[in-house]
């Protein structure tokens, strides 16, 4: 379970984050949305113990992220949006540093190394020989959602996850987060993909300027806006209500 | 502001696009000044406005400047000497800045995804790059000529015009080496192909260090060896010494050459115009393809893959392993210590930046070996500076290696120290310290002892002699971790961290680990000279208290810098 009161974080004169209130119990798979700079990875990052909120408090299974962090580090996972990795490691020496970092056993990292391996159809030579440096975005995006589940994690961070994945890879990749979220796992999902959102998650969060301003399931945000897709739900929100008017207006001033 | 048409039209017959050119060099000028991390960090704030690292650096050399400039107040030196001096000062500054720098700069991978797919001409971007190196090294030029541009005036035969002479030499000081060392490495792109580029450009780094600091060691022959009582008149050597043209030059514009000044000008004009052919007609037509070449290529692919030696490390529980387990007990130690080993022996960004530190180890005992000589200082107890010198600087060279393991490109990957649930930050220290001592430290003092020993046919007065470095090390690792967070990898580089803190690093050395060897050298010799007492401590027990006091120091400073807390989220 993931509660969040009042957390709040302020860069400067800036709120990135605004006094949210949130309750994610155990199993819940959550799409947590919201425009460019609305807060969705800082606060991603104050509950992954990255940076320190200025106020408030969140729980990870009733455990203080700020006083008890090494415990909360030990429950969640985390896949970054710039899926930055030590380029000059093998995917193999980048796991395996991954998974010390977790304290895992060697044999276990191993063993897990292979099922991800297989899972992801990543060629071992690949793995064991070439640099993260020579791998495709997708290849690199493969490990490092593997970085981040190696540990069996009971709580998953998913920042735009989806990144440079092939079609085939994102189906899998949808139905791995859907089986993990049945066993148990709470999973907190950010993108901008909205029409992924709309069909895996079960509960949907939408922030603008720090603040919550839409939480429920997709029947629920229907019935209270009025709208019949996440996306229009999404831009009536967010304020933005005539972006196909704009959109159509600025193309006419590249018209030759 | 616009250019003059002359100029624009003049760097079109160049292929050099003017608006191009400032527009990307503003970006440049933008990145270097502006505000990052500072590298100094006691207090919770991390950002400083500015560049924190490029002001304390180009303080540092001010107040250098000052104290060599000062020179003038206590010496009878004429006015074409004082310039040789300041300029050889000046050129061995600026080219061991340019050498820590260089590799971010010129070579930067990075660009190639900003800049590779833009309309803009191999000169246009090679000058831009250029140009910025340029303007680094004048920034740093300029400080430490300020006061003796000043001073000068006062140097026997000069006048008023010295400080305006002066001035323009010392850009011209600054250009050659960054002419210099784009040119070497312009030629040696050419020369290589992509795969090879990356190992040889780490040992050639090494190899232009050397090359600065042995010229340097020309100066003591110009000043014939006493420094109070100095040269007078020409020698025809001055022709073959770059700081000397410049003199010549700063003489030809005071009013004040004569024929020899104007010939060691003229030489200097023309190195520096031939130079500049040599840069724009060859290296820069080709440096877009080549940047790109670094980052895409196919010799880019194989050139990152880790090689088999490497792929071929034994997994499991061979011995090796069984020994790294029991030496590094904790995994996040583990961790720590694989991650910064491969970057130590595969990243060609940490090698670029190493590496040029790795001559001041090699230069002491080669100068040692072909000048006063390397002697056994067990036998007849006739202690020389050098061998210990030698030592001193293996562990400036791994102080070194600790900061500049500390920034690098894929700083971004850093969050996943502050996402595992690492219990101690120490173990982290530890790892990275280690990995340290493993592959700079103890390569470095292997090869003085197998230098030593050769030389004194002893292997046993070599490893007395190292003892107590080999002991201390850890203690003065130490000094990169003191009352800070130190992840490995885990910083952004900004311009100009690298030799600010390189020169900081120095004078630590010097002054503290010269006192260290100060004490070893009374311990050998058993005596204090001069007062010709007998010096108290004999050898074996000075060894014995550099154990206890390393491990005193080692322990307490780990406490002392909170290595056991956790590691704590970022403020920012």
């Amino acid at each position: 379970m993931i509660v969040l009161e009042r957390l709040t974080k302020i860069y400067d004169a800036v709120t990135a984050v605004d006094h949210i209130d949130l309750v994610i119990p155990s199993g819940q798979l959550v799409g947590y949305l919201g425009p460019n700079g609305a807060g969705k990875s800082t606060t991603v990052k104050m509950l992954t113990g990255m940076i320190a909120p200025t106020s408030g408090r969140a729980e990870i299974y009733g455990l203080d992220v700020r006083q008890q962090s090494t415990e909360v580090k030990r429950l969640i996972g985390y896949v970054p949006e710039s899926g930055a990795v030590y380029e000059t490691l093998t995917g193999r020496e980048y796991l395996e540093m991954v998974g010390r970092l977790y304290g895992l056993d060697d044999a276990l990292i191993r063993d897990r190394i292979a099922k991800f391996a297989d899972f992801f159809e990543l060629a071992r030579d690949t793995v064991d020989r070439k640099a993260l440096a020579t791998y495709s975005k997708g290849m690199r995006q493969k490990v490092v959602i593997s970085a981040a589940l190696i540990h069996n994690p009971r709580v998953i961070f998913f920042d735009e996850p989806l990144n440079g994945l092939d079609a085939s890879t994102q189906l899998m990749f949808k139905t791995l987060i859907k089986n993990l979220a049945a066993e148990g796992k709470t999973i907190l999902y950010c993108s901008h993909i909205l029409d992924v959102v709309e069909r895996t998650c079960d509960r949907i969060v939408i922030i603008d300027h720090g603040r919550v301003v839409a939480d429920g399931t997709l029947a629920e945000l229907r019935a209270a806006s009025g709208e019949g897709s996440l996306e229009r739900i999404f831009n009536k929100l967010t304020a933005h209500t005539d972006l196909e008017e704009r959109a159509e207006e600025f193309s006419k001033t590249f018209s030759f | 502001m616009r250019l003059p048409s002359f100029i624009i039209t003049a760097l079109a017959r160049f292929d050099v696009n003017a608006r191009q050119l400032a527009t990307l060099l503003g970006v440049y000028l933008k990145q270097d000044l502006r505000g990052g991390r500072a590298f100094m960090q006691f207090s919770a704030r991390e950002y400083v406005r500015g560049n924190a690292a490029l002001l304390m650096l180009l303080g540092m050399y001010v107040f250098t400047g000052f104290m060599m400039g000062g020179m003038v107040f206590f010496t009878d030196i004429d006015a074409l000497h004082f310039s040789i001096v300041i300029h050889t000062f000046t050129l061995l500054i600026v080219a061991l800045a340019i050498l820590a720098e260089s590799g971010n700069v010129i070579f930067n991978e990075n660009e190639a995804d900003i800049l590779g797919h833009l309309p803009l001409s191999s000169r246009t971007y090679f000058a831009a790059k250029v140009l910025n190196l340029f303007l680094f090294t004048s920034l740093l030029a300029g400080a430490a000529n300020l006061f003796p541009a000043i001073f000068g005036i006062w140097a026997a035969g000069a006048n008023g015009l010295f400080l305006p002479a002066h001035a323009l030499s010392s850009l011209l000081d600054a250009l050659l080496a960054t002419a210099l060392i784009v040119t070497s490495y312009g030629v040696l792109m050419r020369l290589v192909g992509r795969e090879r580029f990356d190992s040889i450009i780490a040992y050639s780094q090494i190899v232009l260090v050397l090359l600065f600091m042995f010229g340097f060691q020309i100066l003591p022959r110009v000043m014939d060896v006493n420094f109070m009582q100095l040269a007078r008149g020409y020698r025809w050597y001055y022709l073959l010494y770059p700081p000397a043209w410049f003199a010549g030059l700063t003489l030809v514009l005071m009013g004040k050459a004569r024929a020899f000044a104007a010939a060691l000008a003229a030489v200097g004009v023309a190195v520096l115009a031939a130079l500049g052919h040599l840069a724009i007609r060859k290296v820069g037509s080709d440096y877009s393809s080549f940047v790109v070449e670094l980052s895409y290529g196919e010799g880019a692919a194989k050139a990152r893959s880790v090689d088999t030696a490497v792929a071929a490390e034994p997994r499991g529980r061979t011995l090796a392993e069984r020994l790294k387990s029991l030496w590094l007990a904790r995994p996040a130690e583990r961790a720590a210590f694989d991650l910064v080993s491969a970057y130590l022996r595969r990243n060609r960004e940490v090698k670029v930046r190493l590496y040029p530190s790795l001559a001041y180890f090699i230069f002491v005992p080669v100068l040692a070996v072909f000048s006063e000589g390397l002697h056994d200082p067990f036998i007849g107890r006739r202690v020389q500076s050098y061998p210990l010198m030698g030592a001193l600087m293996i562990c400036y060279v791994a102080l070194t290696a600790v900061e500049v393991l500390r920034f690098s490109a894929h700083y971004e990957a850093a969050y996943v120290f502050r996402v595992a649930p690492v219990e101690r930050l120490g173990d982290l220290h530890s790892g990275f310290r280690k990995a340290v001592i493993v592959w700079v430290s103890l390569p470095g003092f292997a090869i003085l002892f197998t230098l030593y020993s050769v030389l004194w046919r002893s292997p046993a007065h070599a490893a007395l002699l190292l003892a107590p470095w080999v002991i201390i090390t850890p203690a003065v690792l130490m000094l990169g971790f003191l009352f800070r967070e130190t992840l490995p990898l885990a910083r952004k580089y900004q311009k100009g961290q690298q030799a600010s803190r390189n020169l900081l690093l120095f004078l630590f050395c010097f002054v503290v680990l010269s006192l260290f060897g100060g004490l070893q050298a009374l311990a050998i010799r058993g005596r204090v000279p001069v007062a010709e007492i007998p010096f108290p401590l004999p050898y074996w027990s000075f060894i014995a208290i550099s154990l206890l006091l390393s491990a005193g120091f080692y322990f307490g400073l780990r406490a002392l810098s909170g290595e056991g807390r956790t590691v704590q989220p970022a403020t920012q």
